[in-house]
């Protein structure tokens, strides 16, 4: 009998779901030193917020991948981080799709661009795949970042001078063409495999409304 | 009460279907008084949009708000909910008048 392919469904996160959401985040943190781990309090936060973005593998029910979206007012920064992914279905190349759902949700909700606010990522000196997903998506990079070792999680790679070393990236307004053009024309609800099934889930806002939204955003530059 | 609060979601809904979607104010407005009508945390909206706790704080206070393409969405979304109040109220009415001529029977019977 013919295995039925994968699906996987990318939506925000619930209160309620905050704990699993965790243990994954943990799981894939505790071995990575390039991820700034989080904890149980702050993904909390980050899912009672409505900040907090994952995949969920529809078979299984156990979450594959996740992110956040923070906008932090005061410095008129929106921050997507936090990537995480199965390495089991990194071959699909969840992190490129979760991302791009996150963009368009927080781009389409919150119009950054309106506001003067940056849309703006960070990625540890050597951590080349979710550099590699940025790079792939549109971000540019902006400038080097140093965090001094005292700031940062013990868990987290240092430099020879203790600091922690990274880069930071943005997403600007110019970029946003490209997403809506990806969504529009080369989103067929099928993962990289072609086979594998990638729902992406707005609610009552529905993918076309933001579809419609991105294509308007991105012709006013 | 259930008259004057059926009275006050059927206007609150007759005012959403004319709302101007381009109308900045007129949205920020409309989420800001969607949440004490529909009598719901900031966080139960949210979460019935699929968008932030602080995205529906910035949307009522106008300081970041969605684009037109999605306000209509927002506002049908909240319209279905206003219905749907609307709904259990009248249920609830026309039951409470079932109640009330069941109850009221062996009672006058009764008297007699």
């Amino acid at each position: 009998m013919t295995r039925a392919p994968a699906s996987f469904r990318f939506f925000p996160i619930p209160s309620a779901s905050a704990k699993e959401a965790f243990d994954f985040h943990k799981s894939i943190a505790d071995v990575n030193q390039h991820i700034w781990p989080r904890r149980e309090d702050e993904i909390q936060t980050f899912a009672d917020n409505g900040e907090l973005f994952g995949i969920v593998e529809d078979e299984s029910r156990c979450f594959v991948g996740l992110c956040y979206a923070h906008l932090d007012e005061p410095a008129n920064e929106l921050e997507v981080g936090g990537l995480t992914v199965s390495d089991k279905f990194r071959k699909l190349r969840l992190g490129t799709f979760l991302i791009r759902f996150v963009l368009a949700h927080v781009i389409t909700t919150e119009l950054p661009y309106s506001n003067g606010q940056r849309l703006i990522a960070h990625v540890h000196d050597e951590n080349d795949k979710p550099r590699n997903i940025l790079s792939l998506l549109g971000f540019k990079f902006v400038k080097k970042v140093s965090i001094p070792g005292k700031d940062a999680p013990a868990s987290m790679k240092r430099d020879a001078n203790d600091n922690v070393p990274g880069d930071q990236f943005e997403f600007e307004l110019s970029a946003v063409g490209g997403l809506y053009e990806w969504l529009d024309a080369k989103f067929t609800g099928l993962l990289d495999d072609g086979k594998s099934v990638a729902n992406f889930d707005y609610g009552d806002l529905s993918l076309d409304n933001i579809k419609l939204a991105l294509r308007d955003i991105s012709g006013t530059h | 009460m259930s008259y004057s609060r059926m009275k006050e979601l059927e206007k609150f809904a007759g005012y959403a279907k004319t709302l101007k979607m381009e109308d900045d104010v007129e949205f920020k407005n409309f989420i800001a008084q969607s949440l004490g009508i529909l009598e719901l945390s900031d966080r139960e909206f949210a979460d019935s949009l699929s968008v932030s706790r602080p995205t529906v704080n910035r949307w009522s206070n106008g300081r970041n708000l969605p684009h037109i393409a999605l306000r209509r969405p927002i506002i049908s979304s909240v319209l279905a909910r206003v219905e749907r109040k609307i709904r259990a109220i009248n249920k609830a009415a026309s039951l409470n008048a079932s109640d009330y001529s069941y109850a009221s029977y062996p009672i006058a019977a009764k008297g007699r």
